[in-house]
Parts: C-alpha cells; structure tokens; sequence
C-alpha cells in the first residue's frame, strides 16, 4: 500500500476531479485513508447551497434603515404611558399622533395597552409594538396597517383588513386572531373568522383555533390550544420556538432587561414560562440549554455555561 | 442608463438590491459556511452602500458591495460554529432502507465533517464548497476568485488533507 506522493500537492484535487491515471487511482484506493476520503467526498456533496430570500431581506433592510433615519426625528412625537404601569388594559379613545397623514399607536415593553382603532375595531397591543394606519379616511375606505411587535385585534366586520409586517401579510374581513413580529420570527393565530396569512410566495388560510409561523426559511402550522393568545392567558408554552421570542415573553413578564451576551438566541426552546417567580422561571430556561443566569436589579445577564 | 442616476432614489437601490444581493450573499456564504453571517454581511454591505449612495455610482456599485462583504468577513472573527446543513436531513422521503444504527452514524459523520470544515481555513473552504456544493470546476472556480487552476487544485488539495487529518482524530 502507497501513500500518496508528498511533493504532489494537488494529488488529491485531481483524484477528486476523476483525473488520475488508472495506475495511480489503482494505487490509492488500496492506502489505509482511502475510505475516508471518499466518505468525505461523498457527505460533502450533499451539503445544502447558499439560500438567499431576497424579498424578505429586502423588507427587514428597508425597515433598518427606516429605523436608522427616523431615530432622531420621531423619538419625541410619540407619546408614551407613564412607565412603571402594571399590565393595564386600557379600553377608550386611543393616543394619536399624527405624522403626516399617519395615525400612530404605541406599546412600551412589558405593557399591555388596548386601543380603539377608527373603525372601533380594537388592537390590544402587547410589549414593544407600534401600528401605524395608512392611507385617508381609514374607516370607510381600505382597512390598511402596519405592525411591529405584537398585538390581538377583534376586527369589526367591514372593508378588507390587512396588516402588513416585515415578515408578511394578514388579511381579514371581521374576525378576531394575533399577529407577532420580531426580528425574523412572524407568527399569526386565528381565533375567530377566517385569516388570510401571506410570507414571501406562501398563501395560508387559517382557521379558528390554527396558526402559522415563521422563522428563517422554516414555516410551522401548528393548534393554538387556547381561545386566547399566551399574552392574554399568562400561561407561556413552547414547542421549539427561537429563543429570543422566549425572553421577549420573559421581559414582559417580569418588566426586566435580558442581556443575552454572545448567546445564539435563535436556537430552539421548548418547555414554559413560568409565572410569579423570576428565578424559577430562569431556570426553566436556562438548564435545559446549558445557561447560566445573574439577576442585577433590574437586569438579568445570561451567558453560556 | 444616465449617468446621473442616483443610488439614493428608492427605486434605484431596490433594483441593485436585488440585482446583487444574492451574488454577494453567495460570495461570503462560501468562504465562511454560515448562513446567518452571510446574511449579516449583506445586509451590513447594503446598509453602508445606503449611507454612502451618493458617493457610488451605478457602475461601481457591484465591486463596491463584494469589498464591503469581504472585508466585514475579513474582519470577523471565526465562531466556528456548525452551519450548514445536509440535503439528506430534510424530512424523510417516504420509507429508508437503512437501519436506525447506519442513520446515527451517518448523521454523526455529518457533523463531524461539518465542524472540520469549519476548521478549513477561508481559502481552502472557499474552493472546497464551490467544488462539493455548486459542482464548479477548477477552471470555473479559478475564473471566480481570479487565481490560476494550479491554485485551486493545491487549495482542494490541502483543504482534503486537513479534512482528512481532523476527521481521523475524531474517529
């Protein structure tokens, strides 16, 4: 058995191209490496190629450098809730600011505020979440919005209803369901009527009592389990979701910061979210995962065990 | 198209946008085999070329983007973490002929190979991915990173020996 030859640096780049002589092919298959390298040629090929969704990307990129650009203009036009509320339901005539043509709503972190919209459709908002109505006489003509963040809405029957997100969207005619956004998570559940759900080419519809997410380039029907949303209940449960939608839910919860570090937070949780005690709830989270957790008043700062 | 054209007008940058992003996600995406980096990076290119739209021009704008991208993965600093994914881990077609100890030890290989890959270095993974992956030619690939063939064949070379070493510690 022959090794290959140690001054032929491109003896193997030629081996893999099928371009050795019969002899020096004959040669090498007998050598002790031989069966490794053919596993490895032949794992590698079935390695998945780059995929890259331009659409959605194109989206989130507008919506950064929207976000870039208004930083320092609009941070003084909304007006926010005293912080410091408990989760309060707040049923009435909503805030409005207007910009231009825009009616804006807004939700801090770890508030819960419901608003009247101008059709007296209602959207319960949960934590940090924004809408933004588009177009004139928003009532009587279509019913367009844009979302960031998280909110239930009980749609009076009417004109189409649609809300737009970065990540796709939900079209309605009267119905009750919730929508949530964050980063590149999208999901939306029905709770009552029929809900239109469109993400880059896909076109759902969903049911009472079914949702839809989306995460990366990954879709997941799933049962909603509950006539209400896990916002709305307290009751938090998860089945393989990013982890970073967990301690969105925890930061709500429990009115705190997370700073997760270098932690991947897009990798899978499944388990609760415990309610009532913070260091329960933290470990629930954290063991499973290989986490560790510091609480420093009011901030929490996770890192990797 | 007229010279004056300004990347800054909406509809400009979002013909580029998606005239080059997938170009210049693919360029990194191979020379560091993580899909979120890859994407990361393009994004970052991008939002730059906005900051600076006034500055580039339309011709200039494809070589502009791959220099941000290389250098943003230049300048990263390697996690070597587990990225990619195999074809052949996507849910199963129909029913295998293969017993369940087979199946674990081929997934088993499958990630060992993966974190061994992750341990090429950007040159050697580059030629290695655009060969294995995209099935591209020595001569195609040395027209794609402008080096000659002979140096694409001792990159494969050497990128198949490291495998090769890291994988038989392993096992």
């Amino acid at each position: 058995m022959t090794q290959p030859n140690h001054t032929d640096d491109t003896f193997l780049a030629r081996w893999l191209e099928n371009e050795l002589s019969e002899e020096e092919l004959l040669d090498f298959s007998g050598s002790a490496d031989y069966g490794l390298f053919e596993r490895i040629s032949r794992k590698s090929q079935e390695l998945l190629p780059a995929d890259f969704n331009a659409e959605i990307n194109f989206a989130l990129l507008q919506k950064e450098i929207q976000a870039i650009r208004s930083k320092k203009k609009v941070r003084r036009l909304y007006y926010q809730l005293a912080a410091g509320m408990a989760a309060v339901l707040m049923i009435g005539l909503g805030l409005l600011q207007f910009l231009g043509q825009q009616a804006v709503y807004v939700c801090g972190v770890g508030e819960k505020i419901s608003y009247t919209l101008p059709d007296s459709s209602i959207a319960e908002m949960n934590g940090k979440s924004t809408i933004k109505l588009s177009g004139k006489d928003w009532k009587n003509s279509r019913r367009d919005l844009e979302l960031e963040g998280e909110s239930y809405f009980r749609v009076r029957k009417g004109s189409v209803f649609t809300v737009k997100t970065s990540m796709g969207t939900v079209t309605v005619a009267g119905t009750q369901f919730n929508v949530r956004v964050l980063k590149d998570y999208f999901a939306v559940e029905c709770y009552q009527g029929r809900v239109r759900v469109q993400a880059g080419p896909s076109q759902t519809l969903l049911l009472p009592g079914k949702g839809i997410r989306f995460h990366k380039n990954r879709m997941e029907r799933f049962v909603t389990g509950s006539p209400k949303p896990d916002w709305k209940t307290g009751h938090y449960k998860y089945e393989g979701i990013p982890l970073f939608i967990v301690l969105n839910d925890l930061q709500n919860s429990y009115k705190v910061t997370i700073n997760a570090g270098d932690i991947d937070t897009g990798q899978a949780f499944s388990g609760q979210l415990i309610p009532g005690n913070l260091e329960k709830a933290l470990a629930v989270i954290c063991r499973p995962l290989g986490l560790e957790y510091q609480i420093e008043d009011k901030t929490v700062f996770l890192r990797q065990n | 198209m007229n010279d004056k054209e300004s990347i800054c007008e909406e509809k400009n940058y979002e013909l580029i946008y998606y005239k080059y992003s997938r170009l210049v996600h693919n360029y990194v995406y191979y020379k560091c085999g993580d899909p979120d980096l890859s994407r990361d990076f393009v994004q970052e290119a991008f939002i730059t070329l906005w900051n600076n739209c006034s500055r580039v021009s339309f011709e200039k704008a494809k070589a502009y983007l791959y220099t941000l991208a290389n250098n943003r993965f230049l300048n990263h600093v390697a996690h070597q973490k587990i990225r990619l994914a195999y074809a052949s881990e996507s849910p199963a077609e129909g029913y295998s002929l293969q017993s369940p100890e087979y199946i674990l030890e081929e997934k088993e290989f499958g990630i060992q190979l993966q974190q061994a890959i992750a341990g090429l270095t950007a040159k050697q993974r580059e030629v290695f991915l655009l060969n294995r992956i995209e099935k591209k030619k020595y001569k195609e690939i040395a027209q794609m990173l402008d080096i000659s063939v002979k140096a694409v064949e001792q990159r494969m070379h050497s990128a198949l020996l490291t495998l090769k070493n890291s994988l038989q510690k392993k096992l």
